[in-house]
This record gives C-alpha cells, structure tokens and sequence, in this order.
C-alpha cells in the first residue's frame, strides 16, 4: 500500500471515528435527559390532578382543575388513574392498566415511581388525602421527545456523513500535497540516466527533509558523475598507454623487416622493441596491482605494522634506487610511546603505498630536499611528506588519484599516472586518507592518516 | 608542576609554542593552558544570550584538536595536561581574575606578533599579557622562519629548520 493511501485512512479513521464517538455520546445523554425532563412533567401533572381530584376543600378543585387546564399542556394520549391504597396495604387495581406489581410496591415505598412501556409513559405518586391513601398514575405518550430524538438522530447522522466527506477529500488533498515533492523527485530520477548524468534535481533553498533528500541525491550525482567520468578517462587512458609501446614495437619490427640489414642493425631494433616490451610489462604489472588492491576484504598477511620502523625501511630502499636523493625523516613530532606507532596493516603494500609517494616527491622536485615527518594524534597516525618540486595545479587536484591522469606540468617527467592511484587504494583499504595540498612551483605536501 | 599559559589563535602555529616551554622547563612536567581571549558582546541582545563557551567550540578546528593530540603524544611525559580556555574580557583585572581561576605560574609572550584572528570578537591579548605582573617567557617560534604552505597543515609544527 502506498504511504499516501495509509495515511490517508489513518488520518480519515482517526477523526471520523471520534466524530462517530461524539455523536452517540450527545445522542444518549440527550435521550437520557429528554426521559427525565417528561417524568418531570408527569409528576407534576399527577400532583395536580391528586390536588383536583381529591381536594381538601370542596372550592380547591376547582382552583386546581382551572389552572391545570390554563397553564398546562395536555399531553399526547394523556391518562390519569387514582387507585385507593387500603388500610392493609394493598392496592386497588385498575382492570386498564397493566402495570408490574413491583412498580405498585416502589411507589408504596418511595412515594414516587417511573416505569416505560415502549413509547408510553408511566409516573406513580403517593398522595394521602382527606379520602386516604392514592395512588395517583399518569401515563402519557412521549411524542414531543421522540420527535426531538428523532431530529437529533438526522441532524447528527447529517453532520457525521458531511464532516467525514469533507475529511476524506480533505485527506486526500493534504496527502497529495505533502507527497508532491516525493512524486517530483521520483519523476525527476527517473529521468536522469547514464547519458545525462550532468542533470541535477531542483532543490528549494528551504531547509525542510525533502530539499535535504534532493540535495542528497544531487551529491551522490555528483559522485557518481565524477567516478563515470574517471571510468571513461580510464579506458581511454590505458588503451592509449598499452598503444603506445605497441606501437613503437610494431613500427621497429616493420623497420627492421622492409629490406636486409646488418646484424647490429637487427640487434639495434630488437633491443628497442625489448625495451618498449619491457615498459608495457610494467603497465601491465602496475595495473595488475592496481586491480588486486582495489578489491577490498581480502585482508591477507596483516598484522601490526611499525610506522617507524617502516619508514627507515623506505629510506634504505629510496637509498638503493637513488643513491644521491636528500630524503631527511624529521624526528621532531615522533610520539614517546611505541604504542601510538603500530597501524594494523600489510606491510608489503604500505610500503608500495608511500616508497610510491616519497618516489614521486623525489622525481617531481629534481631530487630537491624531501622530508617525511611521523606524528600520531589519539586515533591516527599521520606522515607528513613534503617536497620543494613543481607542485600540481589547483584545477588537476581533484583528479590526481585517477588512473593514468598526470598534471598538466609534468610533461618532462616520465610517468604512467598509476603511483599515486594505488598509493590511494592501498591507504584506504586501511580505512586512512590521503591529503594533498600543493602551490605551482613551491612544493607539495602529502599527508598520510592511517587509523591507529 | 607548573601551569603554563599561552595564548592562542587556534592555528598549528600556535602550538608550536610549546616546544620552547618544554625546552625551557627540561626537568619538569607542565600543565599547558592554551588561551584564546574574546570580547565581550555590545549588544544587549547578544549579552542575553551569550553563553560561556558553546559558541565559541567551534573555533576550534579538527586539525588544531589534531595538534593537541599529536604534541601531547610527543612530550607525554613532559606535558601533564594541556586544554583550551576561553577568557572573556579585555580588562586587566578581567585577566588576572582569569589567571588567578586557572591558577597560571607562568605565561608565555610571544614575540612574534602574527596573530590572526580567527572569528571578529577575538582579539590579539599581548598587551594585557605584558602588562600583567605574572612571570613571562619571551620566545619565538623555532622554525617560524620557514615558508609555511597552508596555515592549518601539520607541517607548521615541525622544529627542524631547512
């Protein structure tokens, strides 16, 4: 069911039912009273007509009749019986009237008693007079109430099936109303796939949930657009790396085939062709590499890895490689205790991670100074890798960790764009991060938070 | 124990200071009392609803709570505690009741003077801190000669000079 039509029937049900409660309510407590109001006006109709009826004085009766037929309405089938009570206690009965016995003994004992046959009423009063002791019965039809009742049954019956239709429509609309933005936003994804990711949903600038809903989507767009775009530049990238060596392989080949030639020529070109073959294994490799770390939860051979320790290894293998590099390990934010030093991680690809990093500050800065300082905070540790070399541009920041990109500056550099990308994988299968800010012609500096 | 006061502005830089207390007390476990000082509001309005310090949390930035943790972490041994105060006011007397409440032994004087400050009721306290009768160390920062590439980077607490 649909969250609309659900709240719908709750919010119709919840006030037409207490509608409903109300109306009974009014209807019976009416009905009770329009009962009590009409025994009312029975006694006093049986009081006078006792006083008419059996007068102490001969002159009263006709006092009393007078005023009863002046000031008193005469009700609807009105009857009226006096029945002598003898001196032992019983009760003269009238054959007209059929009356339970215990209403007779009520009366005896109250002085007064109320009975109902259907529509016809009845109220008993004792009255002792100059004659003895009566009972004085009137009885009459309760017409005027039972039109009232019935008037008040059709004007709240009305009211119920009015009120309850204009709650449903009202329901209906209000619940429209508050799902239109859903309904828009629904429309509005609907129309946005992978050809026209560039479309963003209109959000308001009000801050209610639905614009935060929107504005959610729209990030995630954003995201999504982005790793789409880093997917296409990949594909593209990387044909256009594999082609290259291909190409100067073929070319060579073909060289070196179009007519007979010398042994050291034909040496010449298979070196070159060995050569090309050679930096395509590398690629492949790197992007073997690359591959196997961006699959995350294999989580072989991790243990706790010394950052310290790891660090000196870096050095020593920087060292090899390059033998005049100025790679300096800054001490001065070293942590006191050991503990705030061990990353739970694999060791093989951390070191991959920032030898690739520190191998970078070197090549990009022409072998200038570079300093990787270590410093641990209560949850992280953080390196803190810095050159003095060419930078990278403002605009290629955000694009720095996909595949094959390379800044627009380092066009005298050689380079395929897969170091830092899998420096970034390796780190955030460690749940770390990888913080770059650079200034064109000053430097960069990477800063490394592995979670402790 | 002493409790050693110094003021800041919520950079990296700031923090810097405290390699030079440490320095000057070798023998000596500190209590390090960062300082920031505000302004009292103008505004009737905004004296109503000025709270202590609920506003001002926020001025504090993650890579500064970052700094605390990692200088508390190098001199763990040397600095026993190190906090954040607020201290609202710019009298004299406002001052050493702040002093007095925070039971401060020495305060550090900085003798460069980039102070920046970091919201528009902040301001740079030196004067007050030179005219307090407290005991002062003047000092500047070790490597502050260095170019610096962003403020908020860790790199702005590194001693070692290039």
């Amino acid at each position: 069911m649909k969250i609309r039509t659900k709240i719908l029937l709750i919010f119709s049900g919840l006030t037409i039912s207490t509608i409903m409660v109300m109306s009974m309510l009014v209807y019976y407590f009416s009905n009770q009273h329009s009962f009590e109001d009409f025994y009312k006006r029975l006694e006093i109709r049986a009081y006078l007509t006792a006083r008419a009826s059996l007068p102490y004085y001969e002159a009263d009766s006709v006092i009393y009749n007078e005023i009863r037929d002046e000031h008193l309405e005469k009700l609807p089938a009105e009857k009226e019986y006096l029945l002598q009570v003898t001196g032992d206690g019983q009760v003269r009965q009238d054959s007209t009237l059929q009356l339970p016995i215990y209403f007779y003994q009520q009366v005896l004992i109250n002085s007064k008693a109320t009975y109902r046959e259907g529509n016809r009423f009845y109220e008993g009063v004792l009255y002792k007079s100059k004659q003895g002791l009566y009972i004085v019965i009137v009885s009459a039809i309760n017409q005027y109430s039972s039109e009232y009742m019935s008037w008040l049954r059709k004007i709240l019956l009305i009211c119920f099936v009015v009120s309850s239709a204009i709650l449903i429509a009202g329901g209906i609309f209000f619940s429209r109303y508050i799902f239109r933005p859903i309904r828009d936003i629904m429309h509005q994804v609907k129309s946005i796939s992978s050809r026209n990711l560039h479309l963003r949903l209109n959000a308001k600038d009000s801050r209610d949930e639905i614009n935060e809903l929107a504005t959610t989507f729209n990030n995630m767009l954003d995201r999504l657009e982005t790793a789409f775009e880093t997917q296409n530049n990949f594909v593209s990238n990387a044909s256009h790396e594999l082609s290259t060596p291909l190409t100067a392989i073929i070319g060579e080949a073909e060289l070196a085939l179009n007519k007979e030639r010398t042994p050291e020529k034909y040496t010449a070109a298979l070196r070159s062709i060995l050569s090309e073959a050679g930096r395509l294994e590398h690629i492949t490799k790197s992007l073997l590499h690359l591959a196997q770390t961006g699959f995350d939860g294999k989580k072989q051979d991790w243990g706790q890895v010394r950052m310290d320790e790891l660090l000196f290894t870096i050095k020593g293998t920087v060292d090899k490689i390059h033998p005049d590099n100025k790679v300096t390990i800054d001490y001065s934010l070293f942590p006191e205790e050991e503990e705030k030093l061990s990353v739970n991680g694999n060791e093989q690809l951390l070191e991959l991670a920032l030898s690739n990093i520190v191998m970078n500050a070197i090549k990009y800065s022409n072998n200038q100074p570079v300093s990787i300082a270590l410093a641990a905070t209560d949850q992280k540790v953080l390196i803190n890798i810095k050159d003095q070399g060419i930078g990278i541009p403002q605009a290629d920041l955000p694009y720095i960790f996909s595949p094959f990109f390379r800044a627009s500056n380092t066009g005298f550099f050689k380079g395929y764009g897969i170091g830092l990308p899998l420096a970034m994988n390796i780190i955030r299968m460690h749940k770390g991060d990888i913080v770059v800010e650079s200034q064109v012609n000053v430097g960069t500096e990477i800063r490394v938070e592995l979670p402790l | 124990m002493k409790n050693i006061l110094i003021p800041t502005d919520f950079s990296i830089r700031s923090l810097g200071y405290v390699h030079s207390v440490v320095a000057h007390y070798p023998n000596e476990s500190v209590n390090i009392i960062f300082m920031h000082a505000l302004h009292m509001p103008d505004s009737l309005f905004d004296f109503i609803t000025y709270t202590r310090n609920s506003r001002h949390i926020e001025l504090i930035t993650a890579d500064f709570k970052d700094g605390c943790e990692i200088i508390r972490n190098k001199y763990a041994s040397s600095v026993n505690k190190l906090k954040v105060e607020f201290f609202h006011g710019n009298t004299r007397v406002a001052f050493r009741n702040f002093c007095l409440a925070q039971n401060v032994d020495v305060i550090l004087q900085p003798a460069d003077n980039d102070f920046i400050c970091p919201s528009k009721r902040s301001y740079n306290p030196a004067k007050l801190i030179a005219a307090s009768k407290y005991p002062l160390i003047k000092t500047t920062l070790t490597g502050s000669t260095r170019k610096v590439m962003a403020k908020s980077t860790i790199s702005a607490l590194l001693q070692v000079t290039e």
